[in-house]
């Protein structure tokens, strides 16, 4: 079932470039869908847009089919830089956060025990926030985003800032949500939203380049590489293939070389047979298929 | 000298150094647990203790760093 | 509960945490206490630490006990007002910058909530502040001078209070539009100032300026009466407040909290 559809959604500040261009797309109930793009492609402006936090230059957001007046009792969101009341105790915070969600003082008190226990910040609760470490912020940041039962959550690189041990962490318990929240997560670590993710959506430049289930999206633009490693460069002849039909691109990075081939079977054999007749010292061949990072690059690219 | 201090009202007097104490108190209890202030702490210490109301004062108004 | 009672309670256990509930009020009673005990004891004072040469007659007329409060007020209006603005200008412009308001607003929290809270926030601890540090200073002035008439007080105090509702209203305002703590207080004070010195030098055509406030608490101690031109600039005056509230939320709605 669709349970958010954003239509023709613009958000321009001042009289520049508009930071989001007029996207279209839909968010499947259940989903875990990744909003990518570099830095600078409006994913920001895209999730403020959508939790209700910043009101749209034009466009519309359905929810569930119909057109609420305010988003935010539906959305538990959590800010690419979370920021907290650091005289507050963690617990103080989820239950105040609990109270302006409009739960009662006694919902938002269980509610705040269960979710410190998920993330991890049982023992340190009663602490004030101000001495939290970046990760526990970011673990209390999804906690107070979860606190209302949102239907969708949102999450705002919710893994950038953190090392790789917390954002282990913040995936293992993402990975958990998802069993019952639909999330709608952006991150620019292509690695993680080819981990978790069901969907995803890539943004450039306030358009939505490309979107779809990461299958069928990896499956449509994959294509098949050849990686070579040489002993020292051999630039001549790696310009001469570009030449060949079944070539069609080649990226070369030092002694490294990626050639992306229309045809494996024939174009694999060529290249090998150019590389023993000219006795090229090579250090490695290997085929592989384009990852969502090449993809991306190409996206950026384009 | 005895009959100087005598002389001094205490009744009226007392309740208001007792509250400049205070006023004092909090402010040294707030620099010192405060991480960090804006200027040096020790600095802000001295100031609390000897520029009578205004010191304490003082801190309170600018030398915290808020959170 | 509420998500007012929320908001409120909030801001009260700011207060309490870093001690503003205290030291501002505490400040308000010494600023209060000295004016009346130093006017009692000046002549001694001089009398005894003076080294004035013998012989002199000190010609030192003990003000009455309304000149004493009005003494006291006008620190509150200088000293008083500085302190609160200063302690005020971060109410929202703080959370503004660190992201927190964000965090606040994320949760379907009505803007207009937002800033009331902060507002009632500031109200209370200006509110407490005079009332307490007014009381004991009719105290000692009663003590040590003479007593001042309960009503008049209470009349002075209730019009004085007005005078500051909106000087921290107009706080809140600049610390909802602007950023720097620094420039919120230095705008503040600035228009405060200018109100001040505007309504005294054109004194005819500022009947309805709430500055006025203050020459209307001094004429109410002296006199027990009310000029009639108080009621104009006491509609005026919460006119303004009432709009420089709505102006306060409807700018704070179009700012972008997660800049
Ligand atoms: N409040 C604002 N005022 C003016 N321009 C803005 C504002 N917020 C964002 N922009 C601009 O809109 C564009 C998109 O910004 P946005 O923050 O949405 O990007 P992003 O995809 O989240 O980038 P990042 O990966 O760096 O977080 C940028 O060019 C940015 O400069
Ligand atoms: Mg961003």
């Amino acid at each position: 079932m669709e349970l958010l559809k954003a239509s023709d959604l613009v958000k321009s500040f001042g009289n520049t470039n508009a930071a989001v261009k007029g996207i279209n797309f839909h968010i499947e109930e259940g989903r875990c869908v990744s909003l990518l793009g570099p830095n600078g492609a409006g994913k920001t402006t895209t999730l403020k847009m959508l939790s209700g936090l910043l009101a749209p230059t034009s466009g519309s957001i359905n929810f569930k089919g119909e057109k609420p007046k305010d988003l935010r009792p539906y959305i538990g969101y959590l800010p690419q830089y979370p920021a907290f009341y650091n005289w507050m105790s963690g617990k103080e915070f989820l239950v105040f956060a609990g109270q302006l969600a409009k739960m009662n003082r006694k919902e938002a008190e269980k509610r705040s025990e269960e979710l410190l226990e998920r993330v991890g910040l049982t023992n340190a609760k009663k602490r004030k926030i101000g001495g939290y470490s970046g990760g526990m912020k970011q673990r209390l940041g999804l906690a107070q985003a979860l606190i209302h039962r949102p239907k969708l959550l949102i999450l705002d690189e919710p893994v950038s800032a953190l090392d790789p041990l917390g954002r282990r962490e913040v995936l293992d318990m993402m990975r958990e949500i998802k069993e019952e929240t639909t999330i709608l997560f952006s991150t620019h670590v292509l690695h993680d939203a080819e981990e978790i993710s069901d969907d995803i959506l890539i943004m450039h430049a306030g358009e939505i380049a490309i979107s779809g289930s990461l299958g069928s999206v990896m499956e449509e633009y994959r294509q098949p590489i050849l990686q070579i490693e040489f002993e020292s460069p051999a630039v001549d002849w790696l310009k001469s293939i570009a030449s060949y039909s079944f070539v069609s691109e080649v990226n070369i990075q030092g002694n490294k070389t990626s050639i992306v081939l229309k045809d494996m079977v024939n174009g694999k054999q060529t290249l090998l047979k150019d590389i023993v007749d000219r006795k090229l010292p090579i250090r490695k061949f290997e085929i592989s298929q384009t990852t969502l990072e090449d993809l991306f690059v190409k996206v950026v690219k384009a | 000298m005895n009959e100087l201090l005598n002389g001094i009202p205490w009744g009226a007097f007392a309740p208001i150094i007792v509250l400049q104490l205070i006023l004092m108190f909090i402010a040294l209890v707030s620099c010192i647990k405060e991480e960090k202030t804006n200027g040096p702490k020790w600095l802000w210490v001295l100031v609390i203790l000897i520029i009578g109301i205004i010191g304490p004062v003082l801190y309170l108004v600018v030398g915290r760093r808020n959170d | 509960m509420t998500q007012w009672t929320v908001l409120y309670q909030k801001e009260i256990t700011e207060m309490v945490r870093n001690y503003k509930i205290l030291w501002i009020p505490i400040v308000f009673i010494l600023l209060g206490v000295m004016q009346p005990v130093s006017s009692y004891y000046m002549p001694e004072i001089l009398d005894t630490f003076g080294g004035l040469p013998e012989g002199t007659i000190l010609e030192m007329p003990t003000p009455t006990g309304a000149e004493v409060l009005m003494n006291v007020l006008s620190n509150y209006g200088m000293l008083g007002v500085l302190i609160l603005v200063l302690s005020a200008m971060g109410v929202v412009s703080e959370e503004r910058q660190s992201g927190v308001a964000a965090m606040v607003m994320i949760k379907p929290v009505s803007y207009s909530l937002y800033i009331l809270s902060k507002w009632a926030g500031l109200l209370t601890i200006t509110l407490v502040s005079l009332f307490i540090g007014y009381v004991a200073s009719w105290y000692y002035t009663s003590l040590l001078i003479e007593t001042v008439a309960f009503e008049r007080i209470f009349q002075s105090v209730v019009i004085y209070s007005i005078w500051l509702v909106f000087v921290v209203t107009l706080t809140l305002f600049f610390s909802t539009i602007m950023k720097g703590n620094g420039s919120v207080a230095f705008v503040t004070i600035f228009v405060i100032f200018a109100i001040s010195t505007v309504t005294s030098l054109l004194g005819k055509y500022m009947k309805w300026s709430p500055a006025t406030m203050t020459e209307h608490t001094g004429q109410v101690l002296l006199s027990g009466k009310l000029d009639s031109s108080f009621l104009l600039a006491f509609i005026i005056t919460i006119a303004i407040i009432i709009v420089v509230l709505i102006a306060t939320v409807q700018l704070f709605k179009r700012k972008d909290l997660l800049e």
